[in-house]
Formats: structure tokens, sequence, C-alpha cells
């Protein structure tokens, strides 16, 4: 069962952990490419994208609607994360976190709006909160800088 | 494409853009609108494909709004036509209600991101390949080739 204030609690458990795992970094360090290819950067326009989709998917589900990313093949989502992150690759540190913070609290303004009692089976690919998912990527971020020693 | 500069001007037009795709779609049933006659598009394809754009728009004006950059500057064809089809295919699965809330929903947020943008948040210019004012063209090109299709199969 959806539990929307557990839902916002994680969400802002998630971006303080964000927060911690990028305090301090430069735009030069962020924009480092770590051994997977993808810098701190990457990551972080990474989760915006996916809270950016997810407040549309939140709203549509809340009214009554289902998940317009349904679960499929995963190739063509690899392909789309590679594809959106070049595309922002060239934004400023800054921006890159003011976009994330302004994803998220559409998120949750999305998940005030919705009714308690939805079934997280609806939302499918995205999911309805994105905290986990935020919470992976910080955890990824923090493990790169103790390995790089930043 | 001219410089818009008023607002009011801009969601006129993007009102009367609208309207006219609004035009193009009316009598159609839910089968009609389902099949694939559009190179390969059925409407309901085209319908979701303008959502999503707008869905994109929305972010872009908010963040053009806090004097920040697009995070789609100069999509080449190909990345715009992948992110298209893996968008419309992945909607295909929606009713025609849903469909047509979704359009409205976010066009509804669109507008008003428009209505408390900065005016320096309104110049085309500031878009690159993403103009704000992009989909009043957008629109009437879908319009125009929903209105070729239907003559041509006579419905």
């Amino acid at each position: 069962m959806f539990r929307r204030d557990e839902a916002i609690s994680e969400l802002d458990a998630a971006a303080a952990r964000i927060d911690a795992a990028i305090a301090g970094l430069t735009d030069e360090q962020a924009s480092r490419p770590s051994s997977d290819g993808w810098s701190a950067k990457d990551q972080l326009t990474h989760i915006t994208f996916w809270h950016e989709m997810r407040f549309f998917e939140v709203s549509r589900i809340a009214h009554g609607g289902h998940a317009s990313f349904p679960l499929t093949e995963e190739v063509g989502v690899e392909h789309l994360n590679e594809q959106i992150a070049a595309n922002r690759r060239s934004l400023a540190l800054e921006q890159v976190v003011a976009d994330l913070r302004f994803a998220r609290e559409m998120v949750r303004q999305g998940l005030l709006g919705a009714p308690e009692d939805l079934a997280m089976t609806h939302f499918a690919e995205i999911g309805p909160v994105g905290s986990s998912h935020e919470m992976a990527h910080a955890d990824m971020i923090a493990a790169w800088r103790q390995q790089e020693g930043i | 494409m001219r410089a818009l500069t008023d607002r009011g001007q801009l969601l006129l037009e993007m009102d009367t853009a609208r309207g006219r795709a609004m035009e193009a779609i009316a009598g159609l049933t839910e089968a009609q609108m389902s099949q694939p006659g559009l190179d390969g598009w059925s409407v309901k394809d085209v319908l979701n494909h303008l959502t999503a754009c707008d869905e994109f728009r929305f972010f872009e004006i908010e963040k053009v709004s806090r004097s920040g950059r697009l995070a789609y500057p100069g999509l080449s064809s190909d990345e715009s036509d992948s992110l298209n089809h893996l968008i419309v295919t992945k909607r295909r699965s929606l009713s025609l209600s849903e469909v047509l809330r979704d359009l409205d929903a976010v066009r509804a947020l669109v507008l008003e991101a428009i209505s408390r943008a900065p005016d320096s948040a309104l110049d085309p210019a500031a878009y690159v390949d993403y103009p704000v004012n992009g989909s009043i063209s957008h629109d009437r090109e879908h319009a125009a080739a929903i209105r070729a299709w239907r003559k041509r199969e006579g419905i």
C-alpha cells in the first residue's frame, strides 16, 4: 500500500543522501567520468530526468490513469539513459543541482496531490517516489569519491 | 519562425494551433485513431507524442525561467526519432480517454509555466532548437498530416 507521508519522508532522506554525496565537489570534479563512464554530474542529470518523467507519471496515475512507462525491454531504456546523460553533460553543476531539486519538488507536489491508497503496482517501471534510485546513485558517487580520495 | 515577444499572443497562437489539431481528430472513433496510417503512427500515437513534447517543454521552460540552459540542446534527428519512438511505443497501451486527458493536463501545465515565466524566458532564441513557441508549428504540422490521412482514407 502506498503511504504518502512515508514516500515523502523517503524522498527527503534520498535528497539528504545526494546532498551529502556531492558536498564540496567542484564542477570539474563532478564532471570527471568514473570507471563506468559516467561522472557525478551524469548521475545527477540521470536522476533528474527520471524525476521529471515521474512527476507526470504520478500525476497521471493519481488521476486514475495507467503507467505510461510499463515494464518493457531494457535496451531502449538503457539507450535513453545514455542519450539523456549526453544531452545534459554540458550543464554547469550549479544548474544540475537546481534542476534536480526542482524536479524532485515537482514529484513531491505530485505525491501530495495523490490519494493515500494509491497502489504501488500501478507505477510499473518508473516507480512512485524514486528515493531508492536516488540513494543508489548517491552511494555510487560516495564510493567513487572514496576511491578517488576527493 | 518569427520572434514572439508578447505573452498573450504566444498563448493565443498556441491555443489556436492546438484547436486545429483537435479539429483534425474530431469525429474519429478510438479504432480509427488506433490505425497506424501516419508513417507507422496512429492518431493516438501522434497525440501521445504531442503530450510528451509538452512534458519536455514544461521542464525546459522552467529551466530557462531559472536562468538555466536547456536539457536538450540541438538533438540530432536520429536522437529525436529514437526518443519519440521509445515514448510513443511505451504509451501505446493507454486508452483514448487517458491520452486525451494527458494531452489537456500537460498542456495546462505548459500554459501555466508560460504565464509565470519572466519575459526573458519567452524569447525563442533562448531555446535553440526547442523553442518555447515550437508547439505552434508542431501542432499545425501534425494536424495537417492527420487531415491528409483522413482525406486519403475517406474518414
